[in-house]
């Protein structure tokens, strides 16, 4: 019995549903374009970008990437978590994810404002008008997956044993839509902090 | 082995093979800085930083996102997007 319940978790599947996935490889196809056309940009002005990559702030760029890392993490143990039947276990790592996203939400506007008050609005070049773009829009996923997490929240609130068939595919949509989110910026943080 | 203790020791082990993955990521992340701040020559700090990224990319999607459980053709499509994306920008910082 153990061993058929032991292949039963390892036989493979797919995590949430099909219409969440195709909700990610779209997103992540309008991305790749977006990166696709950073680097073509670069390459009508490399000096401007060079310029752009040095006045952004770098240890602000690794430490985004680091919380949005450990709040990925945190809701890859939720899950887990959630999966055993511990709801409130699962509830203390989503607030954990939540502030990491709430650190991300409020990191980014201070970097552009920042930016702003120097001179290098989205107007100043198109490297900083990519960066803008590119970065608003990403901010407005991690927002939208803040609410999420915060449904992902109240629904561990309500597992007190082993989750619904129905509340295990709204937790592995909704925890994959915040690591799409961390999966995009490791991108984005390479390509406007790093590569430049 | 009760049910519950084998789901207990799955549990576990699969939550270490997560601190694990984000242990990586982490060192990846801070490698790719450290490439920044030394004067590498640029074509290959580019394609570090390129490959580095796309690494942690495959890492989040094949262990935090379960990619890595899923059927084999999703995990190929995952893999070769991986590796087709990370091409065309390495191509296209480099050669443009």
């Amino acid at each position: 019995m153990a061993t058929n319940f032991m292949a039963q978790q390892r036989a493979p599947r797919i995590p949430g549903e099909v219409g969440m996935w195709a909700f990610i490889i779209s997103d992540l196809s309008v991305f790749s374009l977006y990166f696709i056309t950073f680097l073509f940009e670069r390459s009508q002005n490399r000096e401007a970008f060079q310029t752009g990559s040095h006045a952004l702030h770098l240890t602000m760029g690794v430490i985004n990437t680091l919380v949005l890392l450990t709040s990925s993490l945190f809701v890859a143990l939720a899950a887990q978590a959630l999966r055993g039947g511990y709801g409130s276990v699962a509830q203390k790592y989503i607030l954990a994810a939540i502030a990491g996203g709430l650190t991300f939400v409020i990191n980014k506007p201070i970097e552009w404002i920042e930016k702003v008050h120097a001179g290098l609005g989205p107007h100043h070049d198109n490297f900083f008008q990519l960066y803008f773009m590119m970065t608003g829009l990403h901010l407005l996923h991690v927002v939208v997956g803040m609410v999420v997490l915060f449904y992902l929240w109240r629904l561990a609130g309500r597992v007190k044993s082993a989750p619904s068939e129905r509340q295990l595919r709204f937790l592995e949509n909704g925890a994959n839509y915040w690591h799409l989110v961390d999966l995009i910026w490791l991108v984005l943080f390479a390509l406007f902090y790093l590569v430049g | 082995m009760m049910e519950s203790e084998v789901a207990n020791t799955q549990s576990d082990s699969h939550n270490a093979s997560l601190i694990s993955t984000w242990a990586i990521l982490v060192v990846l992340t801070l490698t790719s800085w450290w490439f920044k701040d030394h004067d590498l020559r640029p074509d290959a700090a580019i394609t570090l930083v390129l490959i580095i990224s796309f690494v942690k990319v495959f890492m989040v999607g094949h262990s935090f996102m379960e990619i890595g459980r899923s059927p084999r053709l999703m995990r190929a499509i995952f893999a070769t997007w991986c590796a087709l994306i990370c091409t065309a920008l390495v191509v296209l910082a480099l050669a443009l």
